[in-house]
């Protein structure tokens, strides 16, 4: 026949869709198995048409993130090839900084976690969701507190002075992160504004030559947040409900009115004069003048007054999302509800996003992401004041709640004021509304060249009002009203534009990227307060009788940067990277303006060598290493100007020195390296990742000690070294394949920290002995320094202190003394764990899928600072934690617990260094999809209804409540407030919450 | 070619902008731009004032330090708690920060000093002359706090504290001075003072004026003993014809605005937060409810003394506490800090220890009949500092009086180490060139 003249050729034809939601898939690749010189790429509607030779026998299918699949050619003919996204971690699409790369090419560290771990969980800020997923990641949810800050250490600590929180940026646009202070109170977070579940995934960049791309501010690492974004050809409309409860992990035992008025008055007779009185009072005289109410008989739990019976959450979630070949959309609007465990305290986020993307030609796109939310959080005082909720459980239970005379009041005379009065009494909300978005532009002007332009925005506005009427001036001084209102605006704003040139043959791979960056950030504050209000139904300061204070700030700074990176591949085999950051940044000292910052990463892929290719145990083996370097800039926008504030004196105003220049100054400098291991064993099924890094840190931004006779105490300078050393470990597997589904995640990582040098010099966290967290050359920041008990003396009952004065050989005296000013201050125990770790498995059959978590730290101490009143034998009338009934009562007595004698060894010390060790079942989320023929009926193309259980079990030794705590009152005193780990001071737990959800799909 | 166009227009958005990165702050000013001019010394003078308050805790910290029966402290600040006990640890933070705080003071007075050439050479005197009152009354109170009293060993080689009279960025190229002696820290002081009581006006408002040195060089001299220079400083303000003694006890204290009787408080707004008051006040006053009056105390009063009222009972927790330091209703009473009363104790004691017995009689009667008791008709020694004490309890004397006139504090003599801060920890591990007291 005429046709078998030709040459022997046959045209193929077929559509690429995901095997999940059947969409198209827009440029797989499509090559002739054994010939990849001939191929092609699927069209925007996943359609495409490939000329092959007669001779080709099997078609190779790829998409980046999706299995590759190889099918016989003439299977291929018009038919639909379903390709399903890639479970082996090596396939997965990581978002680096100004691009994406395949976790199989990658040569730097990165972290991934995709939504289904982040979309409902009740958590207030999605930092928490990071929690035992990612190794390397250390996140620590400072109390139950809703909308307060949440601790992430990526690697480790790096900085003393400057941010030790990593960089997030989303979008590719960098946000603010900073944590908000309003006058007097905790640190917000900014982070609590964004609704997660619009959250497709987070990319956590480690090490220095993934961060590095980010300069200045990679030190910390960097979150990428990259949110959900429409899909061709399908609509989809989602709705998700859920409903939840919450209770404190764990509760304490205080004494009852029985044991208080037992141990009470053994403490009064342990310290009474001869004839039975203290300062000329008895007993019954100091009991009526102090704690009225004390003959009738109450017994208040004072502790489960501090909680809020109806904690819990309520989550909607709305989205629609689709498109055509053109056109992607993605809608949202989303509400969430919490209620803390605490009373007083409430979280609550509206939100709506929009993403659009367009096509306008095949060389041009272009698409905005933007997001509207508002939260109103009902704040609640720091732990140091006693309206703080958690401060209730001072109180002593012989007194009562209401008054006897009248059961609507408060009781007015207990011992301390506390935050039952506030309920009807203070109104104190932080509002924000938080405006995120930005617009980019991708032109194509040559083939495997990609220009990219974007501006980014977000727009913070916070209004923080605080109302106190006439009934709380026990507290506020204020006998007729009291109110502050404080407005924040906080602008930054940013552009970007890098070119992407990639080139792709047999041998060689290529990936350039160059590009510049400038943002600007602007805040303004303002506040006002006022007093003597008419009467308590005025709340605003225009009713007030008196404007006592008002002040205005405002402040900028900029940052300008050239970067660029190069990948390579080579022969399938040879990874290479290099990427570089210039950045300019106004904070920096005019002699120190501009830092460069480099990194150079290599990796060899040994399972593509010959002697390993075809072994099918190991699939797939990477080594890589790394090296690069990274920065971190100071806190403080004018830290190397000589500067004069403002003040006020007698009716004038003035000015005061209040720093001293150092046109010297610059970024913190970590120089990092990482070698790692990437491996896939039998065909991937199982993958994993293990790294060993060091972190080296220079110049830090240190708050450095000069002699207080200049007129300064401190000086920021660039002083002090610290290292960072770790391994981490990642493991995943899928044990079971068929139609029983099961896989198990496993994350380790130890690090240790080292403050190398700091001048000899140690630093406190605060100055003001509330903290004795501390920096100490050669230990681990934030090391807790004190004297150290040694327990009890059997005969006497007196708490006694070892010496631990350095002898002349250098060791140190161990004998003990009961003066605590003759004892050593010492370094008793450190809150950095030894590691921390995480087992999550996932099972699933037909509908069903089971989901479990155990999250884990290790080998940390925590320090309880309110057992300097919660165990002090009654240095006043705070009620004791039950641990104080067994108190050495009587010679031969052996126990850890002082004889009860008012304050008697309740100072600092290691006697309330506790081991916080924990193991948690962080989450556990039980879920099923109903089968399609129940539902079809309703319209719906899927349902799943869902159990979620969060922080449901807890194991601890610690005994002072939750020991995944870190207490507030940092951000109130501390001069260093990073510095401080593992300190509770009256800080309540964390929250356990059950929820029952619905989500529907049509 | 379009191409190549349309990209080298897009790459133009490389174009460097380096003006971008110099911002300037918007509430605070550089140092060479704060003091070019005469408006900004003068601003810079009344800061100079404004952070006076940082300091003068001393006030209360004193008193503290040198009570054995007069208070009852119920807090459990640990280093206010450890003045009380008279154990204090070498990291103090209320040793450590009066410290900071007050060469802070000095620093800021330094370099408004250095650019005092600025001002008019008129004025320039004058300007001088407050900031080097200040830098006195510091001082004084840092050799009082910090080294051996006048009254103990040597001044010559008692150990006193570093004398700065220079400007930060001058002093941080060679920090790490050394104690001066107790000797010279007091003739600085002196030398402060006689050129500001020679400059300064007879009348300055609020501000420091030529009587306001005086009243500070007569407690600097009686601390040395040097009753005929006390005595006529103090009389140079009695006589002034400016300051009078009010005649209603209770309007002396916690005022918003200086009476007559005021030769120096320290100015208080609602905005500053006033430790001593508040330390001292009840809660339903707005503070802190820390320090009650023992009942003993109350002993001490005559029948009739006017100055057994200047007490209210907290009712929140049935405690006596002083009206002294009783915080006001608009929350802005100012800090007494010297008062025409004092004039007079100090000229009567040290005419009675210069042989003029009448004289001491007649000015310890005027505070007698003031204080509602009928007057005397001779006096001794004891009398007379007993009324001294009576007069001005909580007003942070007595430890210095105690220490001058050689007594005890209860057990504890004068002159024990004890008595005396430490040099703070911090400081000695920045500066090697600082020694410790004894005792620490």
């Amino acid at each position: 026949m005429f046709y078998l003249c030709l040459p022997a050729q046959q045209t193929v034809a077929g559509i690429i869709l995901d095997q999940g939601d059947h969409t198209p898939l827009v440029g797989a690749s499509i090559v002739v198995d054994g010939a990849e010189q001939i191929g092609t790429t699927s069209g925007l509607d996943g359609s495409f048409t490939l000329t092959v030779p007669e001779e080709a026998a099997t078609l190779v299918f790829t998409y980046t993130g999706y299995q590759i699949k190889v099918m016989p050619v003439e299977e291929c003919q018009n038919a639909t090839i379903h390709l399903s996204v890639s479970a082996t971690l090596l396939d997965e699409v990581l978002v680096v900084g100004y691009g994406t790369q395949v976790r199989s090419d990658m040569t730097g560290n990165v972290s991934k976690i995709n939504k289904e771990d982040i979309e409902g969980m009740p958590v207030t800020s999605l930092e928490s969701t990071l929690q035992g997923r990612a190794a390397g990641v250390f996140v620590t949810n400072e109390s139950g507190k809703l909308g307060f800050n949440i601790d992430v250490r990526i690697r480790g600590t790096s900085s003393i002075n400057a941010s030790v929180q990593p960089l997030y940026v989303v979008d590719g646009v960098v946000i603010n992160s900073q944590d908000q202070v309003a006058f007097n109170n905790s640190r917000l977070n900014p982070l609590a504004d964004l609704n997660f579940n619009d959250i497709e995934s987070i990319d956590i960049l480690k090490d220095a030559s993934a961060a590095a791309i980010y300069g200045t501010r990679g030190s910390n690492g960097v979150v990428i947040i990259t949110t959900r974004k429409g899909k061709a050809n399908t609509t989809r409309v989602e709705l998700d409900m859920n409903y939840g409860w919450s209770r404190p992990t764990i509760k304490r035992k205080w004494l009852n009115a029985e044991q208080y008025l037992e141990l009470w008055g053994e403490a009064f007779a342990n310290v009474a004069d001869e004839d039975g009185t203290l300062f000329g009072l008895t007993a019954e005289d100091w009991k009526d003048n102090r704690l009225e109410g004390w003959r009738d008989g109450n017994d208040t739990n004072w502790e489960d007054l501090m909680y809020n019976p109806e904690g819990g959450q309520k989550q909607m979630q709305f989205n629609i999302s689709g498109g055509n070949d053109k056109t992607t959309f993605y809608v949202s609007a989303g509400y969430s509800d919490q209620t803390a465990i605490i009373i007083l305290n409430d979280f609550e986020r509206l939100s709506g996003r929009m993403n659009l993307t367009h096509r306008i030609n095949e060389r041009l796109d272009f698409g905005m992401n933007m997001s509207l939310s508002r939260t109103v959080l009902e704040e609640v005082p720091v732990d140091w004041d006693f309206a703080a909720p958690s401060g209730i459980v001072a109180q002593s239970p012989v007194q009562p709640l209401y008054d006897p005379d009248d059961p609507d009041e408060i009781f007015a005379n207990t011992v301390y004021f506390h935050a039952l009065n506030y309920v009807d009494n203070v109104d104190w909300q932080s509002t924000n509304l938080r405006t995120l978005g930005n617009a980019y532009l991708n032109w194509q002007p040559i083939d495997n060249l990609t220009l990219h332009t974007d501006f980014g925005l977000d727009n913070f506005y916070n209004d923080n009002e605080r109302y106190y009427n006439s009934k709380v001036a026990r507290n506020t001084g204020e006998p007729n009203g009291w109110k502050r209102t404080w407005l924040a605006d906080v602008l930054h704003y940013s552009t970007s534009t890098y070119a992407t040139y990639g080139l792709q043959n047999n041998d060689h791979k290529v990936e350039a990227t160059l590009g510049m960056s400038y943002e600007g950030h602007h805040e303004e504050s303002f506040s006002i307060s006022g007093r003597n209000f008419p009467n308590d139904d005025f709340q605003n300061v225009s009713s007030a009788g008196e404007i006592i204070s008002g002040g205005e700030d405002e402040t900028d700074f900029s940052v300008l940067s050239y970067f660029g990176r190069i990948n390579y591949k080579f022969d399938k085999k040879y990874l290479l990277s290099i990427s570089s950051r210039i950045d300019g940044d106004s904070r920096f000292g005019r002699d120190n303006r501009y830092g460069f910052f480099p990194a150079v990463s290599a990796g060899w892929i040994l399972s593509e060598e010959s002697i390993l290719e075809n072994k099918s145990s190991l699939s797939y083996l990477k080594l890589r290493a790394s090296w690069g370097v990274t920065g971190n800039s100071p806190l403080t926008h004018f830290p190397s100007l000589g500067l004069f504030e403002g003040g006020r004196y007698g009716d004038q105003s003035g000015i005061i020195q209040t720093q001293i220049p150092n046109p010297d100054l610059k970024w913190e400098k970590t120089t990092q390296v990482d070698v790692g291991v990437d491996f896939g064993l039998l065909d991937d099924r199982i993958s994993g990742q293990v790294d060993y890094y060091i972190k080296n840190t220079n110049d830090l931004l240190l708050n450095t000690n000069i002699p207080a006779t200049t007129g300064f105490a401190t000086q920021l300078k660039n002083f002090g070294k610290m290292k960072n050393e770790g391994i981490e470990l990642m493991l995943s597997s899928h044990n079971l394949t068929g139609a029983f589904k099961w896989k198990t995640d496993f994350n380790f990582s130890k690090n240790r920290n080292t403050v190398t040098d700091i001048g000899g010099q140690s630093i406190e966290a605060d100055n003001s002995n509330v903290s004795i967290s501390q920096v100490i050359e050669g230990q681990a920041v934030g090391v807790f320094f004190a004297p150290e008990f040694a327990g009890v003396d059997p005969a006497n009952g007196d708490a006694l202190f070892y010496l631990n004065t350095e002898l002349e050989n250098g060791q140190f005296d161990r004998g003990t003394t009961n003066t605590l000013a003759e004892a050593q201050f010492v370094v008793i125990g450190d809150p950095n764990p030894d590691f921390i770790y995480s087992l999550g498995n996932t099972f699933s059959w037909k509908g069903l899928e089971l989901r479990i978590l155990f999250q884990g730290v290790f080998g940390n101490e925590g320090y309880n600072a309110g057992g300097q009143f919660q165990m002090d034998g009654f240095g006043w009338f705070d009620n004791q934690d039950i641990r104080m009934l067994n108190r050495w009562q009587q010679p031969g007595d052996r126990t850890d617990i002082p004889q009860l004698r008012f304050l008697k060894g309740s100072n600092d010390s290691s006697r309330f260094i506790e081991d916080a060790s924990y193991l948690r079942l962080k989450n556990l989320s039980l879920s099923y999809q109903l089968p399609p023929n129940w539902i079809e009926k309703l319209g719906l193309q899927q349902m799943t209804v869902y159990f979620t259980g969060y922080n449901l079990v807890t194991f601890t030794n610690y005994q002072s409540g939750d020991p995944e705590v870190n207490t507030d009152i940092k951000d109130y005193f501390a001069t260093n407030p990073s510095v401080i780990i593992g300190e509770n001071f009256f800080t309540p737990p964390q929250a356990k919450t059950f929820l029952f959800g619905i989500k529907a799909g049509f | 070619m379009k191409e190549i166009i349309l990209i080298c227009s897009f790459l133009f958005l490389f174009s460097a902008c380096d003006d971008y990165l110099d911002i300037e702050p918007q509430q605070a000013i550089s140092t060479n731009v704060a003091l070019s001019d005469e408006q900004g010394v003068r601003t810079a003078l009344i800061g100079t004032y404004d952070i006076l308050l940082s300091s003068e805790h001393v006030i209360l910290n004193s008193e503290l330090l040198a009570d054995t029966e007069d208070l009852i402290w119920t807090s459990f600040i640990v280093p206010l708690t450890e003045l009380l006990n008279k154990n204090i640890a070498v990291s103090n933070n209320n040793v450590e920060n009066f410290w900071i705080y007050s060469y802070r003071i000095i620093n800021q007075a330094n370099t408004v000093l250095d650019a005092v050439g600025v001002v008019a050479e008129t004025d320039r005197d004058a300007v001088a002359a407050e900031l080097r009152f200040i830098r006195a009354l510091v001082y004084f109170d840092l050799i009082n706090m910090y080294a051996k009293p006048w009254t103990a060993g040597n001044p010559e080689s008692s150990l006193g504290v570093p004398i700065v009279s220079i400007p930060a960025e001058e002093s941080l190229d060679n920090p790490e001075v050394p104690r001066n002696n107790v000797a010279e820290v007091y003739e600085f002081i002196i030398a402060d003072l006689i050129f500001a009581k020679a400059n300064l006006p007879e009348q300055n408002g609020v501000f420091a004026n030529t009587y306001t040195a005086s009243a500070l060089l007569s407690r600097v001299y009686l601390m040395q003993e040097k009753f005929e220079s006390a005595s006529a400083e103090a009389a140079r303000v009695i006589t002034s014809g400016r300051y009078e003694l009010l005649d209603d006890l209770s309007q002396v204290f916690n005022q918003s605005d200086n009476s007559v009787e005021d030769i120096f408080t320290i100015q208080i707004t609602p905005q500053d937060f006033n430790p001593v008051s508040n330390f001292y006040s009840g809660e339903l006053e707005g503070g802190n409810a820390f320090i009650g009056v023992t009942d003993e105390h109350l002993t001490k009063y005559d029948t009739g003394d006017l100055r057994a009222k200047l007490f209210y009972n907290d009712l929140q927790t049935n405690t006596r506490r002083t009206s002294k330091w009783r915080v006001n209703a608009t929350k802005d009473g100012n800090i007494t800090t010297i008062r025409l009363a004092e004039m007079y104790l100090t000229r009567a004691e040290a005419r009675f220890r210069t042989g003029d017995p009448a004289g001491a009689l007649e000015d310890v009667n005027v505070i007698r009949r003031r204080a509602g008791l009928l007057s005397l008709s001779d006096v001794d020694l004891d009398v007379i500092l007993e009324e001294r004490y009576l007069e001005l309890i909580f007003e942070g004397h007595q430890f210095r009086d105690i220490k001058r006139t050689r007594r005890f504090f209860g057990g504890i003599p004068f002159d024990d180490p004890q008595m005396i801060y430490p040099i703070p920890q911090r400081e000695l591990d920045v500066n090697g060139a600082l020694l410790q007291n004894e005792g620490y």
